[in-house]
């Protein structure tokens, strides 16, 4: 892992985006990038799993570098085709270097939200508002991946097409991978660690927008134990 | 009845499609996807192949779903509307564009129908993985057929506009009879093939039709 390319990841997305497309000098860059996927996955992800402790903060730490690196595998043949058909008919190579270091970018989002995290939940946040929190983490980490993306497209015709039907599709892909290798944060009211539940829940999109109801109506999650009088 | 015959002395021999001469070592796909400077049957043939076969790995992924034999029957379903399109459609298209008088060879409009298919064809080999995961994994019919669906008529707008893109420049040089026809003849016929198509993938993709 290189330093100076981390530095370059977040401040020359530009520059990066062009040497990936030119195929120029992204071995070191690429291995940079899976460490730094892996890495901040998995540190994100303990924090997240902090809600319920112990076990769970493995689990997490464990699942989340497979779920963003998944993520990337799925979606490097959609975008490498998107990108073709829409004028930019790059090398498979070029591709793969182009979404690793925008997925680098994403996971470096997400290790500066994990101290934030962290720190929410040791002041007690709610179980919807974490999600919430690790939701707006991935939307930020998101948005800095797409600006490398944007840059590494460049000007032309066909770009607004690559970045809604690519965003869409990876919106799609990450959203499910996500979700099939659930829980991160635990169940309120379930003292009980699973590696994976096979709970009807309605999809990631749904759970997102009942917790979002419920932290602006101030309710608790349905399962969150009463407190009893003292 | 016929329009009186028109003759085009200046009518290219070849595909008037812009020639995107790569300044670099051309990637596969841009060799795919590119015009050829002189386009052949057989080249075209290949592309046309290459895209439809490469539309099967999206058929592959629906199955995916019921597995067994209905991976190998949606693999077959969803080139065939492709083939369909390519097959039945255009040579009905290439009939009304000789009444019409336009000037077009069937050359033009065998590039402009396999580069078509070969973009169509590469954007579902694209996102078939994502189809894969998303099409065992969902859980509600509903959401695999509009996803499914979806990426089908996505293919078919990238694969007519390509079409439409590229025989474009010759129709602008049609007399004024002829592209007026046109306008009203072209929709026609991306409209004909989107039907012919829905319809093909209707019947012969059982894993879109489940919810019914």
């Amino acid at each position: 892992m290189n330093v100076s390319t981390v530095n370059r990841l977040l401040r020359s997305p530009a520059e990066v985006a062009r040497d990936c497309k030119e195929d120029r000098d992204v071995v070191p860059l690429v291995v940079t990038a899976l460490v730094v996927l892996a890495v901040s996955a998995l540190l994100f992800g303990a924090a997240v799993g902090s809600w319920r402790g112990g076990a769970q903060i493995a689990w997490a730490a464990l699942k989340l570098p497979i779920v963003t690196l998944g993520t990337l595998v799925v979606c490097v043949p959609a975008f490498h085709a998107i990108a073709a058909v829409f004028g930019r008919p790059w090398s498979l190579r070029s591709a793969v270097a182009i979404m690793l270091a925008g997925g680098a970018r994403f996971s470096l989002v997400l290790l500066a939200a994990t101290p934030v995290v962290w720190l929410a939940i040791n002041l007690g946040a709610p179980y919807d508002a974490v999600k919430l929190l690790a939701a707006l983490a991935y939307a930020l980490g998101g948005l800095a991946s797409l600006a490398l993306i944007v840059r590494g497209l460049g000007p032309g015709r066909g770009r607004v097409a690559t970045v809604l039907t690519f965003v869409g599709v990876f919106l799609l892909v990450g959203g499910q991978t996500a979700w099939i290798l659930r829980p991160y944060i635990g169940t309120p009211g379930d003292d009980t660690v699973t590696l994976f539940t096979r709970k009807r829940e309605g999809g990631v999109a749904y759970q997102l927008w009942l917790s979002a109801e419920r932290v602006l109506q101030g309710r608790p999650h349905p399962a969150t134990p009463k407190e009893t009088a003292p | 009845m016929n329009p009186p015959t028109t003759t085009f002395p200046e009518s290219p021999s070849r595909p008037p499609v812009e020639t995107e001469a790569p300044t670099h070592a051309a990637t596969r796909a841009e060799r795919w996807l590119g015009p050829d400077a002189v386009p052949t049957w057989t080249g075209e043939a290949t592309r046309l192949l290459l895209g439809v076969s490469l539309s099967a790995t999206f058929g592959v992924a629906l199955g995916l779903r019921h597995g067994g034999l209905s991976i190998f029957r949606s693999a077959l379903g969803v080139p065939a509307g492709i083939a369909a399109v390519a097959a039945v459609a255009v040579p009905a298209f290439a009939i009304v564009l000789a009444l019409a008088n336009a000037p077009l060879a069937g050359m033009h409009l065998a590039q402009a129908t396999a580069r078509g298919v070969a973009r169509a064809g590469l954007f579902l080999a694209g996102v078939a993985p994502a189809a894969a995961l998303l099409v065992v994994t969902v859980e509600d019919a509903l959401t695999v057929d509009v996803l499914g669906f979806g990426a089908l008529a996505f293919a078919g707008w990238i694969a007519a506009s390509s079409f439409a893109r590229d025989l474009r420049p010759a129709l602008a040089r049609a007399p004024t009879a002829t592209r007026a026809a046109m306008t009203v003849a072209l929709p026609a016929f991306l409209l004909f093939a989107a039907v012919l198509a829905v319809r093909v993938w209707w019947l012969a993709l059982p894993v879109l039709s489940e919810v019914r």
